[in-house]
């Protein structure tokens, strides 16, 4: 349950949040405001809330709801992401890029984008490390909880404690195992971009 | 015409409601924030320490809150320890953003390069006033702009509490909207409440950082740059 809705979730936000981090970087105002709000927007809202909204709003099924609210949420931290990627790239190779006769999606596709991703992988993998935690919010939150007919006054034994322990030894797992992949791959991005410096 | 659309009297009908539910979540919020920075503190200094025995109890403290969600820590305080709702919920932010602020505080101490110590022994400074003069202004300046973001994150993660009973802007939102099917206004409001919360914390951390500011001494972000 919770690897689908990750796994929903990474495939939906990735490239919205790549085309969202583009707009937002783009020199066109209408690209550019548009995708500003939206991301200034969803950026301070609490999941929580967000979850509320569009479960008690959006007439889909359950998990559909779960993958759209994490995916639209997570986009705009991505944008964020894709946004730092593409400012730290040399701005002389992207006019270069144009002066050789380049169009604008050639620049992006072949130039910009390839770098700026190589750059914002420990930030990705950080970034769906806090997915992964918050698939627990609609599996163990929302679901289980309409499931269960909705709060408990009297809390019967809806999680147990060994059920708690196990749930979080699985995403400990999960997510450690993460972070020490983002650290490794951390260091050797650091090495290399010092070495080719 | 979308203020045609836009119901105002459904909230100045709730208000009592809705500032109910503020006066929880700002409670949560300033508990909190002022308990998972002491008890980062602590586990963050633990985490520098000599001591080898300190420093892995609080690497696993921060390895282990960091890397399970929120809610399943809420839960195991709640439904677990069986604790009230309330003590549930602020043991549930504390012990996760502490872990987060922790970290935020060991960059801050070992951002002072180790050489200024050195000097600070070679002069003849006591270890008291090394930690009150040398380390902790210096450390808590450049702490500062992510000390800040891990607040609003808290704030933000404060909406957590809905799932265990609390009476918080969100769970208002919740109970409201399914009363009143008013579900736009609504959420409107509750993401305005956050939002200011947020914007009071980000202010104050700016006047802050203004008014400490030392020329020379950059903030972290400027480090981790360079």
């Amino acid at each position: 349950m919770t690897m689908v809705i990750a796994a929903g979730t990474l495939i939906i936000s990735f490239p919205l949040g790549i085309v969202l981090g583009i707009m937002r970087s783009s020199n066109i105002k209408f690209l550019r405001w548009p995708a500003t709000f939206y991301i200034e927007l969803i950026r301070s809202l609490p999941l929580v809330l967000y979850m509320v909204f569009v479960f008690l709003t959006l007439p889909i099924r359950a998990e559909g709801r779960g993958i759209f609210t994490l995916s639209t949420f997570t986009a705009a931290y991505i944008a964020e992401i894709v946004r730092g990627g593409l400012n730290s790239l040399d701005k002389n190779q992207l006019k270069a890029a144009y002066s050789l006769g380049m169009n604008r999606f050639q620049v992006y596709y072949h130039i910009a984008i390839p770098q700026a991703l190589a750059r914002m992988i420990p930030a990705l993998i950080n970034q769906y490390n806090v997915v992964i935690k918050d698939t627990s919010l609609v599996s163990m939150g929302l679901l289980e909880l309409t499931k269960a007919g909705k709060l408990l006054s009297e809390r019967k034994a809806l999680f147990s404690m060994e059920i708690i322990l196990i749930t979080a030894a699985i995403y400990f797992i999960i997510c450690y195992g993460l972070s020490i992949i983002g650290h490794f791959l951390e260091r050797r991005f650091s090495e290399r971009f010092k070495r080719s410096i | 015409m979308i203020f045609g659309l836009f119901d105002f009297q459904v909230i100045l009908d709730n208000a009592p409601e809705l500032l109910k539910g503020l006066k929880t979540t700002l409670i949560l919020c300033i508990l909190g924030n002022i308990i998972s920075i002491a008890l980062g503190t602590i586990i963050g200094a633990a985490r520098v320490s000599n001591s080898k025995l300190l420093s892995n109890l609080a690497s696993a403290y921060i390895e282990v809150f960091r890397n399970t969600p929120l809610l399943v820590q809420v839960y195991f305080f709640f439904y677990g320890m069986r604790f009230e709702p309330f003590l549930a919920g602020l043991s549930g932010l504390c012990t996760y953003t502490s872990a987060y602020m922790a970290e935020v505080i060991r960059a801050g101490i070992q951002s002072v390069p180790e050489a200024e110590l050195k000097a600070a022994d070679a002069l003849g400074v006591s270890p008291l006033n090394k930690i009150t003069k040398i380390i902790l202004p210096q450390a808590f300046r450049i702490i500062l702009p992510p000390m800040s973001n891990q607040l609003m994150n808290l704030t933000k993660n404060t909406s957590i509490a809905y799932f265990i009973t609390i009476y918080d802007i969100t769970y208002v939102f919740e109970t409201l909207s399914a009363e009143t099917f008013k579900f736009f206004e609504l959420f409107v409001v509750a993401a305005l409440l956050y939002m200011i919360i947020c914007w009071i914390i980000a202010i104050a951390s700016f006047w802050a950082e203004r008014y400490l500011y030392v020329p020379g001494l950059g903030s972290i972000e400027v480090e981790l740059e360079h």
